[in-house]
């Protein structure tokens, strides 16, 4: 490591990782230590899980949302795949000098739409001067009310789980790069951003405590998500390529660029790791939804390779999934 | 009959494993393969005594210290801005990469296209803009179009530092090469759509050794690795074309005139292997005002090869990256101190990412 922070350690890959230990590692307490979505406060005799994430990405406005949609919608979903019902979402804004107040309308009713009946409770403004912030940062925090029966972490996963994927994989992070003008792409790739609350609830309500583990797929993609599974739970995955949902349109841009899917981030789906007795009946409540219906299982979980994930390839090849090393796209989310 | 994939599978895993009847080593010279071979997981398919390894088929990695170093000296110049592919960024010469020449203040651009480089030099008019051609005969033809188009347009501050190399003649020095021990090659599908098959015929010919030309899909692979393994088995160096659905025989004579008229070729230093007579492309009399050369002082003090560092031997073959003493201990992808860990195409880098360990 050198002594200046890097671009390659915002991408959600490897390098994120050891900046985000490095940070943990002063703070440290055991609700942060976990390393969930969410940090999980007992407050009198309930639980309260609390989150916060800032939001950068450029362009602001993009196929399918803009940086205020995302912003709900990471909130929303940090809690959701805590099984935590989101009751209330603050929300700072950092504003460049000169940026335009039609789009800061466009950002702000579009917020409003998203978050829907979650109110927005607190807010901040602060204004700067030319060049040192892009456009618009925002950030959120967000609370929920944790469900005593189910209370899934990513250090929960147990041998034999099913492991589920929401939907296609991938579309955020591609979108995002085909929207970049100096790419020059002409796709129209519409990012699956969207809040999960609604399709992770009854999920939570009828699985309970054999959810184990769920979080959303964001930077760093699918292969993230199972390193960190993996690494938490002490435990291997054994992942099957050809049943992992991937869209055409995706695919075609990967090829194009080189770039791995599995590592590619989206906005709109979880990793669930639930027991086998309850797989079934979770698929059908997922399928049942709109958000849900690609929801597909792609493997399953084991203790013979414990913080490894293979997957079978579709020529039947074995090799091993790793979380992406070095520089990612910067500024997706 | 109609095969599905998993019986065309099992019939070639069959037919490979009945070919390699006493240990054969095979050679890829593309770095799309080394990525493709390690992310279909073939190795898990094939049998043990068939030892596929990885030639000199990464542009970046064949990129000498002294190149490296020279678009780092470029980048520093004022009013100049260097424009390149981001696999090049982080490659380490010794006194930097162009990635910290960037955080320290330099004009340093990602390009997707050596195109996009032209609207830039346009809108721009009071910088140099110097396009850091890169690659074999799959990505020269853009960029020769590029300066092609820009001489056309009468585009006075763009030029290029072309480190182009071409393929056949590499094949020619590793065939030569008595450190160099292979049974066959897996010849590179992107670049034979451009040359055709014909320039491969001298391996069979002077060096009996055969050679399969090979797309980049799993199956595609697994088809080539048949078929090579089949020729060595009965000891028939042929050239063979599994490619058909991209390479013509002929190859692209669009793009083979292209080359022939912006470029001419010109010995080149490789990494690990040293000048290659005719080997490499520069810009030919037509074109040679747009040489970075005739602009900039390219002269750089000669640089040694990082410490310890066996890219060179990794490039060849000869070794293997875990018996580099670097490998995953000093060397990985966020850190790198070679050039195969950094592209993704890099023998080191698919090393590193797929835990292979021997």
């Amino acid at each position: 490591m050198t002594d200046k922070i890097s671009l390659s350690q915002g991408g959600g890959g490897l390098d994120s990782k050891q900046l985000v230990d490095s940070i943990v590692k002063i703070l440290e307490n055991p609700v942060l230590n976990a390393q969930d979505d969410a940090g999980i406060v007992s407050v009198g005799s309930g639980k309260i899980a609390f989150t916060t994430d800032g939001f950068v990405v450029k362009p602001i406005f993009f196929p399918g949302g803009d940086i205020g949609k995302l912003a709900i919608c990471g909130t929303i979903n940090d809690l959701a795949v805590m099984a935590a019902k989101p009751v209330a979402i603050s929300l700072s804004l950092i504003i460049e000098e000169g940026f335009s107040k039609d789009n800061l309308n466009k950002i702000i009713n579009s917020i409003k739409k998203t978050a829907g009946e979650i109110p927005i409770v607190a807010g901040d403004t602060k204004v700067v001067e030319h060049g040192a912030v892009d456009g618009i940062f925002i950030t959120t925090s967000g609370i929920g009310f944790q469900n005593d029966s189910c209370q899934p972490s990513g250090s929960n996963v147990m041998p034999g789980d099913v492991v589920i994927v929401t939907g296609s994989i991938g579309r955020h992070g591609a979108c995002v790069m085909a929207a970049r003008e100096e790419l020059g792409f002409f796709s129209q790739i519409q990012s699956d951003v969207a809040p999960l609350w609604e399709l992770l609830s009854p999920v939570f309500k009828a699985g309970g405590n054999e959810i184990h583990a769920c979080r959303d797929i964001t930077r760093g993609g699918l292969a993230t998500i199972l390193s960190e599974f993996a690494s938490s739970s002490h435990i291997g995955f054994e992942i099957s390529s050809t049943t992992i949902p991937i869209d055409p349109d995706v695919k075609g841009l990967c090829d194009a660029l080189g770039l791995d899917p599995y590592n590619l981030a989206c906005e709109g789906r979880a990793l669930m790791s639930v027991s086998k007795k309850v797989s079934d009946e979770v698929l059908a409540l997922l399928k049942s939804n709109e958000l849900g219906k690609n929801a597909t299982i792609i493997g399953l979980a084991t203790d013979s390779h414990p913080g490894m994930s293979y997957i079978k390839t579709s020529i039947g090849g074995r090799t091993i999934l790793e979380p992406p090393a070095g520089e990612l796209l910067p500024r997706i989310c | 009959m109609i095969m599905n994939t998993n019986d065309l599978v099992a019939n070639l895993e069959k037919s490979i494993r009945e070919n390699v009847r006493w240990p054969m080593t095979i050679m890829e010279v593309c770095g799309t393969h080394t990525q493709a071979i390690f992310a279909s997981g073939i190795r898990s398919l094939v049998p043990k005594n068939l030892k596929i390894i990885s030639g000199p088929g990464c542009p970046v990695c064949v990129t000498s210290q002294n190149d490296i170093e020279r678009m780092i000296k470029l980048s520093k110049q004022n009013k100049v801005v260097v424009c390149t592919f981001g696999d090049m960024m982080r490659v380490p010469g010794s006194t930097g990469s162009l990635s910290k020449s960037r955080s320290d203040g330099a004009d340093i651009r990602v390009m997707y296209s050596p195109f996009d480089v032209i609207a830039w030099a346009r809108r721009e008019p009071q910088k140099e803009f110097i396009l850091i051609g890169i690659g074999f005969e799959t990505t020269a033809p853009g960029f020769a179009l590029t300066i092609k188009k820009a001489k056309e347009l009468g585009i006075k501050n763009l030029s290029l530092f072309s480190l182009h190399k071409t393929v056949p003649e590499a094949l020619r020095t590793l065939a030569k090469s008595p450190t160099v021990k292979i049974d066959g090659l897996l010849l590179p599908g992107h670049v034979s759509a451009i040359i055709g098959v014909k320039p491969y015929q001298f391996i069979s010919s002077e060096f009996g050794l055969p050679g399969v030309i090979s797309g980049f899909e799993g199956l595609d692979i697994l088809i080539a690795l048949s078929d090579l393994t089949r020729v060595i088995t009965d000891k028939k160096p042929i050239i063979i074309n599994t490619y058909k659905r991209i390479v013509h025989n002929e190859g692209n004579i669009i793009a083979q005139d292209l080359l022939a008229n912006v470029f001419k070729p010109h010995d080149a230093i490789w990494r690990g292997i040293g000048v290659i007579p005719l080997s490499g492309l520069t810009l030919s009399s037509e074109f040679e005002d747009m040489d970075v050369e005739e602009k900039f002082d390219l002269e750089v003090p000669d640089c040694p090869e990082p410490i310890g560092c066996r890219c060179g031997e990794v490039i060849l073959g000869a070794v293997t990256p875990p018996e580099c003493s670097l490998f995953r201990k000093v060397c990985t992808p966020s850190n790198p101190i070679g050039p195969c860990m950094v592209s993704f195409e890099g023998t080191c880098s698919a090393y590193f990412k797929y835990h292979v360990e021997e």
